[in-house]
């Protein structure tokens, strides 16, 4: 006997649950969200980080919700979802004091419903930055940022919102690499990122930024496969064409907006209720069943917000699905996108001695600072993290919020977020990830006052460094304690993530929204958006305006 | 088979309950197999202590005493009871996990080719081969281990609660002076100086607060020593405990921490205090009546055992908290 | 005197401080799995620590040995990374499963094997069965002076002084060498070994020395298994939390009151 009954049950309150909700609502359906956690968001969180006064985000951080169309859809911006839009947007400092911004080349005019135009005094301002250590590559800019504009950019929206084309149908990507004048080959898909990175620039410089730009946006590493879409949206990130937009309040805002908005449409949410089983009858799923021992009945769907391990060989179970897809669940790759992560509350911000030459180093969104060794980058970088946890010369990623958002801090205070790649939490003891941690937080600070001087303990007021184990024990979904829901790369890239079939499971009535599945990972990639449009097909629902 | 041997210990006099407790096993296994259960007290006076076992109803107590038994030294100890099992027989050795049965056991069965299961939690005979089937706790409580050993006597350590205290009876046992020969050249390790400590006895405190790896500085314990102050004047007996990475850290002495390697204690509110839970941790705590856990982590292990939680930095909570105590 | 020479037993197992959600027990195969890194089991890495500060007021050298299948090269090496000089592998299908008398066997006979030696440390207790038998047996197998729980130890005029752990508080013992001491977490825990240190070590080419029940020449008659006859997961411990919420002055005050009721 059900205990209760929804249309439709969404397994998990992740950011892809709270992103479909609505959708699934708006369609008219009645739905329940079940979350493990005693709140929602799943990634997309802010706490008060590093301590009380301050706010952080535990784990996403960059975003650009303002493009996903339910921005739109759901009027986010009255639920409160406010971004800026600074206009540097990406920059490295290098340890000869050398340093490089890029400028969006895409700004919005519109907050409100995050209309962009393409702003030509920002491309000229990074053409400049670039022509600074290579004109080579500063012309490589002016003609990408034009195939960008034409071609790339338009390819790029639709593919990552449309559920994935059938094998032998190409997606809007694939088509692209058909046109000899997209600057992309097909064979492009299967280049490591090393070689991508030295296909488009000649200097060390980009060739640096691109390869840290890999990392910081999919988790992927030198000699990884990217795949496509990544190799735009890296490309995208060392050439700063969108602007950086930063959300005000953190990432939680954007769990906010959402919840508020399904809320209004009727969206019931459950917490702290873990999904132990999904019920079938007659090979189609029906509901679920709570730990408690509650069942719930899905009259019509159950959408999963969930990695393939864990809804296939967990909440399905090994004598429920087939051979092959017990052997793809079971060996899903987790080991990629493990970091040091954390916020650290500061007195001042960061004042670079590159500054003196290119004075808005100190105020942009996402700044590295790292040695000029590409040859370290490309071969030994990955090798030393496996090794030992930390490499032996950093690349870390800052992210100074708070100059834009000051509700994050104390008056007169500030924060940063920053970020350096380790290796997966099976490497080492609990123990040793406690050390480890602890120099992380020894090492960056040793190592950032050689780039800024100020930047001393004397500076630090508190910090909170996360490590893998802290994001495996909360999530379940990330074993290895990556942010991304698995590896990116390769096999697990494009329409290949996840469940063959895109969002549709071999079960029938269960669908599968989770960064886990086509789409990827980061707050506002396609994937719940794309399930939804599955489900719509499937049983005749409304469709949302096509992007 | 032959008789059911079990050691006895005792402080100033009196016998330990860990001892009263063995004792009910004793007899229980005793009357089962239809064998003598026995009782053995050390030392090198023994008459009172001898006394006292005698009053609950085992057959015998044995008077194993000799000069070099004074005090507790494992050597002369160990000597003495093989000695004594080699007259004696026993087909069970029982003793307590106890600091000086963990000591003892392994050599004496080493010496007695025998093997040993200690920490047991659970203890019955299997009729089929009278072998002893023994009930013990591995991956730090994570599992539960049922063993079976060879060799004669069957030898276990026994935890603490495994048996409920035997009462007086009426019957005496009998009691039986044995004088066992210990060279003095057996006693290869000399005790040249005891330094006695403030020993803080946990297990006797009505509330228990205790610190983990979280607390960021070892003055920050000075937290929880005010945070208990201001408890004791209401709860009674408030001590200040910790979970082993303080020990190892040498912040505190090992008799404060809680835990399977350290004291396992069930007092009416257990308050953990950067402590994640893991599982030799919760195995020492978890028989509290009520659990409080303050932690930064919302995930960690402490909050899935805690009636109540708070999320948070005890630096902010732990001084509002004693604050508020205080005013009340 | 000459420079003391010291084995350390150091056992590997399943890191201890893996959250249960990680432990799996397996009731139909008996078996333990633990979803965690392997580790040398702590109070090993206690008694390592106590042998690294002997050789550092006295040389000598340190010599780990090791007992049991897979045991990790990257686990050993920590070992040396912080201070051992060499590293002895006891690996054979037949010392698989063994119980502790058999363990401690099989140490002897390696102890034996490598002849020179002044003093044998080991954990007062593996982190995995917590069983604390392995050290006083292999001191009996040995004939030598045995003594447990140090939280200190020193080498003084050839002599063994160690500060042991009582009930009271603690004991100074001597006793001549060779000797076996099990030590204790009050010792101190090892010494952390920076990254750098450990990536130079990682690299080096080691070879590991392997020894095998022949080559040991024990008695494979004594070797006797572990009679486990059941294994089962313990009784669940969860309970129904209820989170304090606010900011830390409000939880301060509920909490307080939640204290209140608890008299």
């Amino acid at each position: 006997m059900s205990d209760k009954a929804y249309d439709a049950v969404i397994i998990g309150g992740g950011h892809h649950g709270t992103t479909i909700a609505p959708y699934l609502a708006k369609a008219g359906l009645k739905v329940g969200v079940f979350e493990r956690l005693d709140h929602l968001g799943g990634g997309a969180v802010t706490e008060d980080l590093p301590s009380p006064g301050f706010r952080g985000n535990f784990c996403a951080h960059f975003t650009r919700y303002y493009g996903h169309p339910a921005y739109k859809e759901f009027n986010l911006r009255e639920e409160g979802l406010e971004y800026t839009f600074p206009d540097t947007n990406e920059a490295i400092v290098f340890d000869d004091e050398t340093s490089y911004v890029a400028y969006a080349a895409f700004t919005v005019v519109d907050p409100m419903t995050g209309e962009t135009r393409f702003n030509e005094e920002n491309v000229k301002k990074t053409y400049e930055q670039i022509s600074r250590f290579s004109k080579v590559d500063a012309e490589t800019y002016l003609d990408l940022t034009e195939k960008y504009r034409t071609k790339w950019r338009p390819a790029f929206h639709k593919h990552r919102y449309s559920p994935p084309s059938p094998w032998g149908v190409p997606d809007a990507l694939e088509e692209l690499c058909l046109d000899p004048a997209s600057g992309l080959d097909i064979s492009m898909q299967y280049m490591t990122a090393k070689h991508v990175a030295r296909y488009f620039f000649e200097s060390d410089e980009l060739r640096i930024i691109t390869l840290r730009g890999f990392l910081t946006s999919w988790g992927v590493f030198p000699d990884d496969v990217p795949g496509l879409n990544i190799i735009i949206a890296t490309i995208h990130l060392t050439l700063g064409w969108e602007t950086a937009a930063i959300v005000k309040g953190g990432t939680g805002s954007i769990t906010a907006a959402l919840v508020s908005a399904g809320k209004k449409l009727g969206v019931d949410s459950q917490l702290n209720s873990e999904v132990q089983r999904v019920l079938m009858e007659n090979g189609r799923a029906s509901g679920i069943k709570l730990m408690d021992g509650t069942e719930i009945t899905a009259k019509q769907l159950v959408v999963s917000d969930n990695a393939s391990p864990q809804l296939f060989l967990r909440l399905i179970g090994e004598d429920r699905i087939s051979d092959q897809m017990k052997r793809m669940a079971r060996t899903y790759q987790f080991d990629r996108g493990e970091l040091f992560w954390g916020t650290v509350g500061v007195h001042e911000l960061p004042n670079y001695k590159a500054a003196k030459s290119n004075p808005d180093v100190n105020c942009t969104p996402r700044t590295y600072f790292a040695p000029k060794d590409l040859a370290f980058m490309e071969d030994k970088y990955m090798h030393e993290i496996f090794l030992a946890g930390m490499p032996s010369k950093m690349f870390i990623l800052t992210a100074p919020d708070s100059i834009w958002d000051p509700s994050r801090v104390p008056a007169g205070k500030h924060s940063l977020h920053v970020e350096e790649f380790t290796c997966p939490a099976r490497i080492f003891s609990r123990k040793e990830w406690k050390q480890l941690t602890e120099q992380f937080v020894d090492v960056l600070f040793e190592t950032w006052a050689e780039y800024a001087p100020n930047m001393t303990r004397d500076n630090l007021i508190v910090h909170r460094i996360t490590n893998p184990t802290d994001i495996q024990d909360t999530h379940l979904d990330m074993k290895e304690g990556g942010w991304c829901e698995g590896n990116c790369s390769g096999i697990q890239n494009g329409r290949f993530r996840g469940t063959p079939g895109g969002h549709r499971t071999p079960i029938k009535n269960l669908y599968q929204c989770s960064s886990g599945t086509y789409g990827g990972p980061g707050i506002g990639r396609g994937s719940s958006y794309n399930c939804y449009k599955a489900i719509a097909d499937d049983f005749k629902l409304w469709k949302p305006a096509s992007v | 088979m032959s008789e059911i041997l079990l050691l006895v210990e005792a402080k100033d006099g009196i016998l330990d309950k860990k001892t009263l407790e063995l004792m009910r096993g004793a007899k229980g296994l005793g009357s089962q197999l239809g064998v003598e259960a026995n009782a053995v007290v050390v030392g090198s006076q023994t008459a009172q202590l001898a006394e006292s076992a005698a009053s609950f109803g085992l057959d015998k107590v044995y008077r194993l005493e000799h000069p070099l038994l004074e005090g507790f030294n494992a050597d002369a100890w160990v000597g003495g009871l093989e000695w004594l099992c080699g007259q004696v027989k026993p087909g069970i050795f029982l003793m307590s996990h106890s600091f000086v049965g963990k000591e003892v056991g392994p050599r004496l069965a080493c010496r007695l080719n025998t093997g040993l299961t200690t920490d047991c939690l659970n203890l019955r005979v299997d009729p089929e081969d009278g072998l002893l089937v023994r009930t013990k706790p591995i991956y730090g409580g994570n599992a539960i281990a049922t063993v079976k050993c060879e060799g004669v006597p069957q030898m276990v350590t026994v935890r603490k609660n495994a048996f409920e205290p035997i009462d007086e009876a009426q019957t005496r046992s009998a009691i039986v002076d044995m004088a066992p020969g210990i060279a003095e050249s057996s006693i290869r390790v000399k005790t040249i100086q005891t330094v006695e400590q403030e020993v803080v006895e946990l297990d006797k405190a009505n509330v228990v607060i205790s610190g983990g790896r979280g607390i960021e500085a070892k003055e920050d314990f000075e937290m929880l020593e005010a945070l208990a102050a201001a408890l004791s004047g209401s709860h009674g007996n408030v001590m200040v405990g910790c979970s082993r990475p303080v020990v190892d850290k040498c912040w505190m002495s090992s008799d404060r921490q809680v835990g399977l390697t350290g004291t396992i204690i069930s007092p009416d509110a257990y308050i953990a205090v950067g402590i994640s839970g893991a599982i030799q941790h919760l195995v020492g705590m978890i028989r509290s009546k009520k659990i409080v856990a303050i932690n930064t982590d919302p995930g960690c292990n402490m909050f899935k055992v805690a009636d109540y939680g708070v999320v948070g930095d005890y630096r902010d909570i732990v001084p509002a908290l004693v604050k508020k105590l205080e005013e009340r | 005197m000459k420079e003391p020479q010291i084995i350390v037993c150091a056992k590997q197992i399943p890191d201890p401080e893996a959250p249960f959600s990680d432990v799996t027990v397996n009731v139909e195969k008996k078996q333990v799995s633990v979803d965690a890194p392997d580790v040398i089991s702590p109070y090993d890495e206690n008694a390592l620590e106590a042998a690294i500060r002997i050789k550092e007021e006295l040389g000598g050298k340190i010599t780990v040995l090791s007992m049991g299948r897979k045991v990790s090269d990257t686990v050993l090496r920590k070992t040396i990374a912080a201070g051992a000089d060499s590293l002895v592998l006891l690996e054979d299908p037949l010392f698989e499963g063994l119980d502790s008398f058999s363990t401690a066997h099989v140490l002897s006979c390696a102890i034996k094997k490598i002849g020179d030696w002044d003093l044998v440390l080991t954990g007062r207790q593996a982190g995995d069965w917590d069983s604390g038998q392995v050290g006083l047996i292999l001191g009996e197998m040995l004939d030598v002076a045995c003594v447990s729980l140090a939280r200190s130890i020193k080498i003084d005029d050839g002599k063994l002084l160690v500060e042991k752990t009582v009930p009271v508080g603690y004991e100074v013992v001597e006793a001549a060498l060779p000797a076996l001491v099990t030590v204790s977490n009050e010792v101190g825990e090892l010494r952390y070994v920076a990254r750098s240190k450990m990536l130079g070590l990682l690299r080096r080419p080691m070879t590991i020395p392997k020894w095998n029940s022949k080559d040991l020449g024990c008695d494979v008659e004594r070797l006797r298994k572990l009679q486990l006859t059941e294994l089962a997961p313990p009784a669940d411990m969860g309970r129904e939390c209820t989170l304090i919420e606010g900011s830390a002055e409000e939880q301060a005050e509920r909490l307080a009151a939640v204290l209140a009721e608890l008299r």
